[in-house]
């Protein structure tokens, strides 16, 4: 009678010679596919960039230009409907992990998966890797804050935000192809954990702010934020929230944010900008 | 290792291998087949980095072992286990004592296969298949002892039997 480990080996060497998997091709297309998916999430934050520099560059009052005027722009926006040249996402290369990460390989694929997107981004310091700035776990959800260190005379910065639940499926969104200001902001909205909804929101702030404040409409009470630290190297903080909404059906479809305040040590108000009508949420 | 060779060599090297270790974890070939290919997909979206990797084997096992213990609980929700339970494997060639391993694995629960496997048929110390499974060694002690004694009563045989020292 032979032993469990030789009859576990003859059952699986008998499975492996029958297996007709679909070839590699196939897992090269569903990972494209997947890329693709991705790309399409962030082409509507590549919306709210735009929308954001917009009405930032209207609306901001105060403070001076965070970086030096403009030089060269990257030529092309970061991300892309089209479908890309390539078959599999970029390889971000070593990933700093100041903060951490997500646990488990679920969480290695998360920050790979934004990082990613960053490294599609054009710019950045030579040599510096991409960071994860930023990652917390509320309401179900696993959000994550990436960037690269900008390089010299530029005057955007690459980094991305993801939004993923415990399984690993979510989306990214990019940034990096304009100007930066003293205030920027973008979210998510519809968030749905059990019976109750989430709006999310993230962006950049000034170093000079101390507190983000955020105010809604509906009678969502204003959220208070302390900018994420990002380090020497990043010429803004972030900043990231989650926020009650009502339910689907006792809402309009618009962003519920109105205004973003940014205030100093002093209580001075350093920055602000107000929500954009339109497609997309932005500020 | 497979150092900078491609991702459709590395696949065309262990794909066969993968699906007959998730086999008797799933106790399906076609859900072997499904969790395997998954996993590969996900491979090949971090092939530059993954076939840096010392074992990037070992990697895309650990992502097919996890979706296999997930499939098996949303099976268990919606009430298919059962049925499947009932379904004989159907692996041509094997001989009976194969089939009846087969057979009794699929009674046992999810983590006890996979510790059974990762032990018996992938080689891995008990260190090794608590880092793959991310439970505490005295935990996979137990799986293995517990998952032994259940073989051996399903078999009908003596637990000596199946893990001869």
């Amino acid at each position: 009678m032979s032993d469990l480990r030789e009859r576990l080996r003859e059952l699986a060497d008998v499975v492996a010679s029958q297996s007709r998997t679909p070839g590699p091709e196939a897992a090269l297309r569903r990972a494209r596919r997947r890329r693709l998916q991705l790309a399409g999430g962030t082409a509507v934050l590549l919306a709210i960039v735009l929308l954001a520099v917009t009405v930032g560059t209207d609306r901001l009052a105060g403070p001076a230009p965070l970086a030096p005027s403009a030089t060269t722009r990257p030529a092309r926006a970061t991300t892309t409907t089209t479908p890309p040249t390539v078959s599999i996402m970029p390889d971000p290369g070593e990933v700093r992990l100041p903060a951490g990460s997500p646990p488990g390989p679920t969480g290695e694929q998360m920050v790979h998966d934004v990082a990613s997107v960053v490294a599609e981004c054009q710019g950045g310091a030579p040599g510096e890797p991409i960071a994860l700035v930023a990652w917390g776990k509320e309401h179900h959800r696993y959000w994550l804050i990436a960037a690269k260190p900008p390089g010299p005379g530029e005057d955007w910065l690459c980094w991305a935000n993801g939004l993923f639940e415990g399984g690993g499926a979510g989306t990214v969104g990019s940034n990096g192809n304009m100007p930066l200001t003293p205030l920027g902001a973008g979210g998510s909205s519809n968030i749905r954990v059990g019976d109750q909804y989430w709006g999310q929101i993230v962006g950049t702030v000034t170093k000079r702010a101390t507190r983000v404040r955020v105010l809604f409409d509906l009678g969502i009470p204003p959220l208070e934020l302390r900018p994420i630290q990002a380090g020497d190297r990043y010429p803004v903080n972030f900043y990231a929230g989650f926020y009650r909404l009502p339910a689907k059906d006792k809402r309009p479809a618009t962003w519920q944010v109105v205004r973003v305040v940014a205030y100093d040590e002093a209580g001075r108000k350093v920055a602000e900008c107000q929500a954009k009508a339109g497609p997309g949420h932005s500020c | 290792m497979a150092g900078n060779g491609s991702f459709e060599e590395f696949y065309s090297g262990a794909v066969g291998r993968l699906v007959g270790q998730l086999f008797p974890v799933t106790g399906d070939l076609h859900e072997a087949e499904e969790v395997v290919q998954e996993a590969f997909t996900r491979a090949a979206a971090r092939w530059p980095r993954l076939r840096d990797y010392d074992v990037p084997e070992a990697w895309v096992r650990r992502v097919a072992m996890n979706l296999a213990a997930d499939r098996a609980r949303g099976l268990r929700r919606q009430a298919r286990a059962m049925r499947k339970l009932r379904q004989p494997a159907e692996v041509p060639g094997a001989s009976v004592e194969a089939l009846a391993l087969a057979e009794a694995l699929r009674t046992l629960p999810i983590r006890q296969r996979q510790v059974l496997v990762l032990h018996y048929l992938v080689d891995l110390p008990v260190d090794q298949v608590a880092h793959t499974l991310r439970m505490p060694e005295g935990t996979v002690k137990s799986l293995l002892s517990r998952g032994r004694q259940m073989l051996a009563s399903k078999l009908g045989e003596a637990e000596e039997v199946l893990d001869p020292k």
